[in-house]
């Protein structure tokens, strides 16, 4: 589920999941990904740093995919994996904390066809 | 042969309207790059499903209430810029974001300017759900108010032909003169409105119009007007009236 207004999130699946075969798993998280460098207002303060530091993709709660994040990294940063399909098919979470402590989490179920 | 070629040309101008609307009225999105287009027209990869969902979930709290029908509220979208009277006999433009900030601000009692994430999200659900409408702009019918909605068209109008700023350009020597010709690595597009608000990915945020127009004053290094200023409205009255009758495209994404 979306937290309203703040950090959106959406996660999808890409492709039929067919046991043993590979399903597209993409993220995309709301984030602004602040580098901390940029000059705002009247171009005297910089904009205070705001990165995701970690995201773990997890499927059936063991984690397939863990990422440090850095400032190299557009906002709303869009991450892509392929994940093969467990026999029972399986749900697939997502979790991204960023510098300030802020998290996000969503999860979505694969169904095999 | 060539001779031929533009009769039949001319003759498809003539008998169909949609032939007609594809070869010289074409949206920005006939001039994306084949990698863009794609995560456009992708929701998975398209930052905007993301504020696309955010907006339908700030609608059902707060707006379903009243406005109960979204393909109904989403017309709004291809009629506005509107002429709407705040205490008679005085009235001002108001573009869709206007509205929205000043009947959501009513809502939830505290006031929130039109570029505000909230705002934006909502103009951003409203927008894709107007997808595939024609744009139609109407004359207001009371003629007082006809007359300065005129006036702020012309201003429209005048803003548009206007050399301006450092670079000593106006709109229309780039977006009606010299379509389909790079500026830079850009593909220059018509001036044409049919899918707002944007994604940007040189801002790496979502904008409206209003937004979009004040880059371009400063991509041509003149002064940038205060958002939300009547000549910003104006000149959005004019482009979209200029667009009457093409389809909607929804938000979009662009560089």
């Amino acid at each position: 589920m979306a937290t309203l207004n703040l950090h959106p999130i959406r996660l999808s699946i890409i492709g039929t999941p067919a046991v043993g075969q590979e399903v597209e798993v993409r993220v995309l998280i709301g984030h602004p990904m602040e580098t901390g460098y940029r000059l705002g207002g009247d171009g005297n303060e910089r904009i205070p740093k705001n990165i995701i530091e970690s995201v773990v993709i997890k499927l059936n709660q063991d984690p397939i995919m863990q990422a440090t994040l850095g400032s190299g990294i557009a906002a709303n940063p869009l991450l892509s994996i392929f994940v093969k399909v467990p026999p029972q098919g399986g749900v697939i979470s997502v979790e991204w904390r960023d510098d300030r402590g802020v998290q996000g989490r969503t999860e979505k179920m694969i169904v095999v066809a | 042969m060539r001779f031929l070629y533009v009769m039949l040309l001319i003759l498809f101008g003539l008998c169909s309207e949609f032939v007609y609307a594809d070869l010289t009225r074409q949206s920005g999105n006939a001039f994306l790059s084949p990698e863009m287009l794609k995560q456009q027209n992708d929701p998975s990869m398209n930052p905007l499903s993301l504020w696309v969902d955010q907006g339908q979930e700030l609608y059902k709290a707060n707006c379903q209430e009243c406005h109960q029908s979204v393909a109904i509220l989403s017309k709004a979208v291809v009629q506005f810029p509107r002429w709407q009277v705040i205490k008679p006999p005085q009235g001002r433009l108001m573009n869709i974001e206007d509205q929205i900030a000043s009947c959501y601000s009513k809502k939830i009692g505290k006031e929130l300017a039109n570029d505000d994430a909230n705002i934006l999200s909502l103009s951003i659900f409203l927008s894709d759900a107007a997808r595939g409408l024609k744009i139609h702009i109407q004359e207001p019918i009371d003629p007082k108010v006809r007359e300065q909605w005129q006036s702020q068209m012309n201003l429209g109008a005048q803003i548009y032909t206007q050399r301006q700023g450092r670079l000593n350009l106006s709109c229309t020597q780039c977006h009606d003169q010299r379509i389909g010709k790079n500026l830079r690595s850009e593909i220059i597009s018509p001036a044409y409105v049919t899918g707002f608000p944007i994604y940007r990915q040189s801002w790496q945020a979502i904008g409206s119009l209003d937004r979009r127009l004040r880059a371009c004053y400063s991509g041509v290094q003149a002064t940038v007007p205060a958002s939300a200023s009547l000549e910003l409205r104006a000149l959005e009255l004019f482009l979209k009236k200029r667009s009457e009758g093409m389809m909607w495209d929804g938000p979009s994404l662009r560089r």
